[in-house]
């Protein structure tokens, strides 16, 4: 293990701070400052993951002796405004009042840019400084976030929710969720168990999240299209974060008659209102980044019959590893909506 | 009650800053800030008594500054801060008390401290400074012993001043812009916090 000293050593050299300043001078220290400082604005406000093409934040750094250029006379970007839209590249200078211009690169590139500027440049999780001749790629401290200077608020519910299906769905650890059973076998869902299994998902994100984020039950996104869970970080940035709940298999009234069967158009169901939920939100919160996940309980059994009390193994876990088709494929055709959240509930096998 | 008239800077100077990142601050990270800023203020290699206040590490391995909590909570019964759910944002009668502060020749020096430790959240989320700062050796060590102790005691500042030589030696400069020193320390006590080790 380095000792302290040693990884000082390191670090400075993966950094680019050096490297500005032997190209620059102190402006350049200044100047990479100043385009960090914008760098995390701006991810405060867009999502990475929902840039299509690259970020370049530049500061150019005028020679030792001459006087700063005056600021542009257009209006600063307010990268507030950014939230929703669909971003492919993005390039800002920051002038020498501070603050933020959108700038279009024509024909020239990171390079010819990096004579003149310290300039950021990130491209699909790939991010790095350069000045004159010199770049450097950008150390991550947090695996989980596509850049250094974003928080990554998204991930951290992804991460917890894939926690949740190991820890509290697969044998129905959880307190709550045991009591969407009906049967101490877990074969079928007690009628109407949606409101239970948001309890329970609501109380494991408050445990695991809710240090930094408010994790609220259903909220109205209209009047008529409640979405079950809405989780928004208290004070980092202005993500949002949606989740819909749906469950499979078969529910039954105490006196055992079967009161529904959810199958797969079940879940394509849901996918489509959750679609429809985010496209809702867009209007109320313009000014969020919205992202949606769907949750599928699964408890769905093979040959599965009315009265049934036990099951056996082949039958009891034969849809475990059977993955949901969904048309449309909302996530893989809209960046706001995380791939499906599918949480197989095992029974307990009499074999 | 009379107030550490240093800790009242240093609790404006930081509330200004990080209010400006995030539009609100919190007591919390005054305390967690103005540590850094007072070990940066080391690192120029003054004494720690001129710092004018002191701090402890508590249970939980976070410096903690009476001086520093009694000014906060002044400042929220005068009314110079005004509660915003959990977190704290500035009156403009405090503002324009920095502003006088700020103007102050004595106060330059340490505000060169307070805007370097600032300037690391340009780097750096709080959470991150936080984690990072647990590992300097002052407070890993306050963490250990799970009780609130004294920090920057003569016995205990040797191990700081072997990291900030070597900084003054990666760095190759010892007068420099103190936000690169500030910013490459807490990188690399956060990746000595990493459970393995990237190469």
């Amino acid at each position: 293990m380095s000792s302290i000293p040693q990884i000082i050593e390191e670090v400075c050299k993966e950094m680019h701070f050096r490297m500005v300043e032997t190209v620059f001078g102190s402006a350049g220290v200044d100047a990479a400052f100043a385009v960090m400082k914008t760098v995390k604005s701006l991810y405060r406000h867009v999502e990475p993951e929902r840039i299509g093409g690259r970020v370049i934040v530049f500061r150019t750094v005028e020679p030792p002796g001459t006087a700063p250029a005056p600021p542009p006379v257009e209006a600063a970007a307010n990268f507030g405004g950014f939230a929703n839209l669909t971003i492919t590249d993005l390039i800002v200078e920051v002038a020498s009042d501070g603050r933020p211009y959108s700038r279009t690169l024509v024909d020239r590139t990171v390079e010819n840019l990096a004579r003149t500027a310290v300039v950021y440049h990130w491209q699909a999780g790939q991010e790095e400084f350069l000045a004159g001749a010199q770049r450097k790629a950008v150390p991550r401290y947090d695996l989980a976030a596509r850049s250094q200077f974003a928080i990554p608020t998204f991930s951290n519910l992804r991460e917890a929710l894939q926690h949740y299906a190991a820890e509290n769905v697969r044998e129905s650890t959880c307190y709550i969720l045991k009591q969407v059973w009906q049967d101490d076998n877990r074969l079928f869902f007690k009628a109407g168990p949606e409101d239970t299994m948001r309890q329970s998902l609501i109380q494991f994100l408050q445990g695991r999240i809710g240090v930094d984020h408010d994790v609220w039950p259903e909220q109205n996104v209209n009047e008529t299209r409640p979405v079950d869970i809405r989780v928004k970080p208290r004070f980092s940035n202005n993500r949002l974060m949606l989740i819909e709940i749906k469950w499979l298999g078969s529910s039954v009234a105490p006196d055992g008659h079967v009161t529904a069967r959810h199958k797969n158009p079940r879940a394509q169901e849901g996918a489509d209102q959750l679609a429809q939920y985010l496209d809702d939100q867009r209007q109320f919160a313009p000014t969020s980044v919205i992202q949606g996940y769907y949750v599928i309980i699964d408890g769905r059994r093979e040959n599965l019959h009315v009265g049934a009390t036990t099951i056996c193994h082949a039958d009891g876990l034969y849809y475990e590893d059977k993955e949901l088709t969904f048309d449309p494929p909302h996530h893989q055709i809209r960046r706001d909506f995380d791939p499906p959240y599918r949480m197989f509930a095992r029974p307990i096998c009499a074999d | 009650m009379r107030l550490n008239p240093e800790a009242t800077f240093d609790c404006l100077f930081l509330a200004d800053r990080l209010q400006q990142e995030s539009g609100t601050f919190s007591a919390p990270e005054i305390h967690l800030f103005g540590y850094l800023a007072c070990l940066l203020w080391l690192y120029r290699r003054r004494p720690v008594t001129d710092w004018g206040y002191s701090f402890v590490g508590t249970e939980l391995g976070a410096p903690f500054s009476l001086d520093i909590d009694q000014t906060v909570k002044a400042l929220v019964e005068r009314g110079h801060c005004a509660r915003v759910q959990e977190r704290l944002r500035m009156s403009e009668f405090a503002e324009q008390s920095l502003r006088e502060l700020n103007s102050l020749v004595l106060n330059q020096e340490r505000a060169e401290c307070l805007h370097a430790a600032c300037a690391s959240t340009a780097a750096f989320s709080p959470g991150m400074v936080g984690t990072a700062l647990g590992q300097e050796p002052e407070l890993r060590r306050a963490r250990a012993v799970p009780m609130s102790r004294p920090l920057l005691e003569v016995s205990a500042r040797q191990q700081l001043y072997v990291q900030f030589d070597a900084l003054h030696h990666s760095l190759g400069q010892e007068r420099g812009d103190l936000r690169v020193p500030a910013v490459v320390w807490l990188a690399a006590l956060y990746r000595s916090s990493e459970p393995v080790q990237r190469r």
